[in-house]
């Protein structure tokens, strides 16, 4: 039996853990006591998610689709066809016809690699994540102050803060160590504001809640700022706060009650709180970023932090909650269409200049496509989709409709640990390695860089992504000349100003590094562009009711490892739906009965679970439900700044 | 040499003996990992054990039950199966035991045997020999002596361990035991030694920090008089991650799944369930008799503290290790010492208010 070290795979918090290997077997995991953040806790995620690395449906030899159906084949051969029909694609239709989608799960060595495969190999741009359907509204509208774009302030700030901005996200179900963290503070005296459309199971303990109807958080931050302004207690230059001024002055809290539903008084008490705070943090999650009003949202948060001086400092600071482990780091990684490594911008040449000597190559100047744009090209533009680690035929919103045009393309390649539904869709399927079969860094929410540990030999055949496309570039007539995670590691700390510096054996067995802050734009100043939109389905007489998704404790993403844990899986709620106690009574429906939930793209049948706790006329939605999709009633349309959809849209009930 | 007497051993001699142990025995001991943590491992040689720790954070019942315990493997077709059972363990030495753990063996010990004898477990609990190592410094989450779990024991082990710097202080508790401890020379301990003894004992008690009266939460507990809000607000708490029952050298439940290797061959394994999830009583028609939060709390502190288990257990279901302490997601909220404290205070209904429920 050996114990090794680890970062935990799950979410964006970064816990540090131990995988207990027995006879090549990775059984069990443990909290790392000695870890400053997690400090000996794990989720239900970290205990029970490794179960999935032994799941009999684990791939273990690549597959190769004809006639319909998948046959295994050596990886000599997939990687020949893989390369051959990349290079035909690319001769026929030019290097833009291929897109790349990398992985918010993937290590940063894996994520840097595929983003020199596909700019340096391919030649493209078109080269992105799923951080799109998540978290783009925060690199989009912080862009220009932060960089690189990352988070201000960290966890553990949250012990050393007066008061906790929380907005839209149920952070107990999804970074569980940051929930513990916020619970400890209030415990501790702290006051603790949340802004989201549902109460949570933390929420009571909070010192306030501001329940906004669905797509209004940016009322209520607006609403915040105006009162602050008006009121005289912000700590920036009068001659500033003008401009601010005029851009927020329809924003009266008695207005905003009138949009938002949360009482003016609330408002007000909500603004006095945080101005008044000699610390205060911002954390903020999904019901912020995937909304129409998404980059207007995150710009919002940040003028409310430089009004009223929490931007940066200890105790203060603005913190992005990230769903993923590693979507930070993918960032970081360059896997974005308009930025290289260290997020720097494609369209300066001095950056370009910068990885051409480093990569040998030259690199194409316009930036490449989003994921949304990928796949609506799909048929036009894009012939070739080269997916790691990503199940866009469930992770997409309006899922049905990805999945008939995934069907279209000319080649589909995934890279992946199970056959998911997107795999599915694939011409060549690559079994990938698990987080326990090798070596790498996870850069977390925080911006903590932590390595993780083989403990295992790979199952089967299957190899690490990175070597994978190593192959391929091979095969393809490029070496990337690297061999293994802590070469790639060395390559990224040379190009990478934010990683420079650090020894990849050396990074400590206790919490890793914390990487520098991101540089701040100096002087402070406001972001005024934000424009405000309006929901893309405001419910009707047709659709009356709003339907929100939420999330699960035992769940990730789309649920690809999580569902292939017996422990995790077994905690599904069969399809269950919640809606508010009067909604219930009306439709005369009660907690276990059965309704169809239907929206313009789709229906599902679900169990009603009535709750007191729901806004009424509203329908909350489990995400990535493993009996039913959730994403297939969703919209597609995405905010035209940032590129990400909206999870929320119309929907009605029929019992 | 009897069983209950006390003798002095040189320490070097003892773990040289030991370590000659290893052509019949696995040797576990405690060794270091790199950021500090103590695991419990297989051991070759003297130099890897330490002694600078307090306790593992993964209680040692894995050494009983483990993790994923395969049960048999199985190929075939229904009606026409060939089971092939798992392969012998090596008998093995528990070195550096802590008490709370040898204390949680014997919870072990009674949960599976009864009327249903449980063959796998008790083919690894007859191949252990406990020398189990008395604690001289606690942890500032160890409450054992609240809980008959510590620090030092009076049965459970086959040899009890007192460091003495460069002796051992040895207590006999099996025949096992003597047979390993009659291969050195040993001298009786003389009042000397236990008198240093009872003062290392007395000087542990007095650094303990946590204390748990356990006393009021089972009557409480075992009377249904604890304020249903107090389990509200402890199930709101619960972030339900399990780690409680995970660290706690007393849980016991466990779950099992069959598994393909390939088309035609198949593993049956157990693996360690939490209570404290919601998916532990799911059942078959949708319904979950303790689907929410509370009432999963409410019945982990059931199991631990009403009569009705402590009746049939013999004792409480906690040994005070502290473990839950640490690993409490919700910390400093749920943990043994801190649900009991809060029940103690302000968590019991009064007894007039049971008793007009009672007549109403």
């Amino acid at each position: 039996m050996s114990k090794v070290l680890t970062s935990c795979p799950f979410c964006g918090s970064g816990c540090g853990m131990y995988l207990e290997a027995v006879e090549g077997q990775a059984l069990s995991t443990l909290p790392q006591r000695a870890h400053p953040m997690s400090r000996g806790t794990l989720c239900i995620k970290g205990w029970n998610g490794h179960q999935m690395i032994h799941h009999q449906q684990r791939l273990d030899q690549p597959l190769f689709k004809q006639d319909n159906s998948f046959k295994t084949i050596p990886w000599q051969k997939a990687i020949q066809s893989v390369s051959n029909s990349l290079s035909e694609i690319k001769s026929k239709y030019g290097p833009d016809s291929i897109g790349f989608i990398g992985s918010i799960k993937c290590t940063n060595e894996e994520n840097y690699l595929l983003g020199q495969f596909a700019r340096s190999v391919i030649g493209t741009n078109n080269i992105d994540t799923s951080a799109r359907f998540y978290q783009a509204p925060t690199l989009t509208a912080l862009e220009s102050k932060l960089f690189p774009v990352a988070a201000t302030a960290s966890i553990l700030d949250l012990e050393k803060t007066d008061n906790v901005l929380l907005v839209g996200c149920n952070v107990k179900d999804q970074l569980a160590a940051i929930g513990s963290l916020c619970l400890q503070s209030v415990n501790r005296g702290t006051a603790c504001i949340e802004v989201d459309y549902i109460r949570h199971e933390l929420t009571r303990f909070f010192t306030m809640h501001l329940q906004p109807s669905a797509e209004t958080i940016l009322w209520v931050i607006n609403g915040m700022i105006n009162h602050i302004i008006d009121s005289g207690k912000y700590r920036v230059e009068d001659a500033q706060v003008e401009k601010l001024e005029s851009k927020v002055k329809e924003f009266t809290p008695k207005a905003c009650e009138q949009k938002t539903r949360v009482p003016a008084k609330e408002i007000i008490r909500a603004a006095e709180m945080h101005a008044a705070a000699e610390k205060s943090m911002i954390l903020y999650g999904h019901s912020v970023t995937q909304s129409m009003n998404g980059t207007a949202a995150v710009q919002a948060l940040w003028n409310l932090a430089v009004l009223t001086g929490h931007v940066e400092g200890e105790g203060n600071g603005i913190l992005p909650l990230m769903i993923s482990n590693n979507l930070q780091g993918s960032w970081d990684m360059g896997v974005l269409p308009d930025k290289l490594p260290g997020q720097l911008s494609i369209s300066r040449e001095e950056n370009r200049t910068r990885f051409e000597k480093a990569w040998q190559c030259t690199l194409p100047e316009s930036p490449g496509l989003t994921l949304p744009e990928m796949i609506n090209q799909i048929g036009r533009d894009i012939r070739a989709l080269f997916i790691v680690g990503e199940n866009l035929a469930w992770s997409a919103p309006d899922c049905k409709a990805v999945e008939k045009a995934l069907a279209k393309l000319d080649l589909l390649v995934v890279q992946d640990l199970f056959l998911t539904e997107t795999a599915a869709l694939a011409d060549v399927v690559l079994p990938a390695a698990s987080f326990a079969e090798k070596n790498g860094t996870y850069t977390s929410t925080e911006s903590r860089l932590q390595r993780i540990y083989k403990a295992i030999e790979p199952v089967g055949s299957c190899k690490p992504d990175d070597e994978i496309i190593s192959l391929l570039a091979k095969e393809m007539g490029k070496n990337l000349s690297v061999e293994g995670a802590a070469d790639i590691f060395t390559k990224i700390t040379e190009t990478v100003d934010r990683y420079s510096g650090i020894d990849f054996g050396q990074i400590s067995v206790k919490g890793g590094v914390i990487l520098p802050k991101p540089a701040i734009e100096q002087p402070l100043s406001f972001l005024l562009d934000g424009k405000v939109a309006e929901p893309v389905e405001a419910p009707n007489d047709e659709y009356p009711f709003t339907l929100i998704v939420d999330r699960m404790p035992f769940h990730r993403i789309t649920g690809t490892q999580v569902n292939r844990s017996y422990t995790l899986e077994k905690e599904y709620l069969q399809g269950a739906v919640y809606i508010n106690n009067e909604d219930a009574r009306e439709l005369k429906v009660r907690t276990g009965w059965q309704i169809k939930v239907k929206t313009r793209r789709g229906e599902v049948v679900r169990r009603v679970l009535a709750d007191s706790t729901i806004p009424k006329k509203t329908i909350v939605v489990p995400v990535h439900d493993k009996n039913g999709l959730t994403q297939e009633l969703l919209s597609f349309k995405y905010e035209p700044r940032s590129k990400t959809p909206t999870k929320i849209c119309a929907a009605k009930l029929e019992s | 040499m009897k069983v209950g007497e006390k003798y002095i051993v040189d320490k070097k001699q003892f773990l040289d003996l030991l370590i000659s142990l290893k052509s019949d025995y696995d040797i576990i001991g405690p060794k270091k990992m790199a950021d500090g943590e103590v695991t419990f491992d297989e051991i070759s040689s003297t130099d890897e054990i330490t002694f600078d720790y307090v306790n593992e954070y993964e209680p040692l019942k894995r050494f009983l039950t483990p993790t994923r315990e395969e049960l048999f493997q199985f190929s075939g077709q229904t009606n026409n199966f060939n089971l092939t059972p798992p392969k012998d363990i090596n008998p093995f030495i528990l070195f550096g035991v802590r008490s709370c753990d040898v204390q949680g063996f014997a919870h072990q010990d009674g949960f599976f045997s009864g009327a249903y004898v449980d063959n796998y477990y008790w083919a690894r609990r007859n191949k252990m020999v406990v020398i189990s190592m008395a604690c001289n410094v606690p942890l500032d989450t160890c409450f054992c002596i609240c809980c008959n779990g510590g620090p030092w024991l009076d049965s459970g082990f086959d040899l009890q361990l007192t460091d003495f710097g460069d002796r051992f202080l040895v207590d006999v508790g099996t025949q096992k035991g003597i047979d390993i401890l009659s291969k050195i020379t040993t001298n009786k301990a003389t009042a000397k030694d236990e008198d240093l003894r009872q003062q290392l004992m007395q000087a542990c008690d007095e650094k303990m920090v946590p204390v748990a009266y356990l006393a009021k939460a089972i009557i409480q507990i075992s009377n249904n008089r604890v304020k249903e809000e107090l389990w509200e607000q402890f199930g709101a708490e619960c972030f339900s991650c399990g780690g409680c029952t995970h660290v706690c050298p007393l849980c016991t439940c466990y779950d099992v799944q069959d598994t393909m290797t390939d088309e035609k061959n198949g593993v049956r394994f157990r693996f360690w369930d939490s209570c404290q999830y919601c998916g532990f009583t799911h059942e078959a028609s949708g319904h979950n008799p303790r689907g929410k939060t509370k009432e999963r709390v409410k019945r982990r502190f059931y199991h631990k503290l009403s009569y009705a288990y402590i009746n049939q257990d013999g004792h409480p279901g906690c040994v005070g290790c502290g473990r839950c302490i640490t690993v409490c997601e919700a910390f400093g909220l749920l943990d043994m010492a801190a649900v009991v404290k809060r029940i103690r205070r302000d968590g019991y209904m009064e007894k007039q208010t049971d008793n007009a429920q009672a007549q109403s």
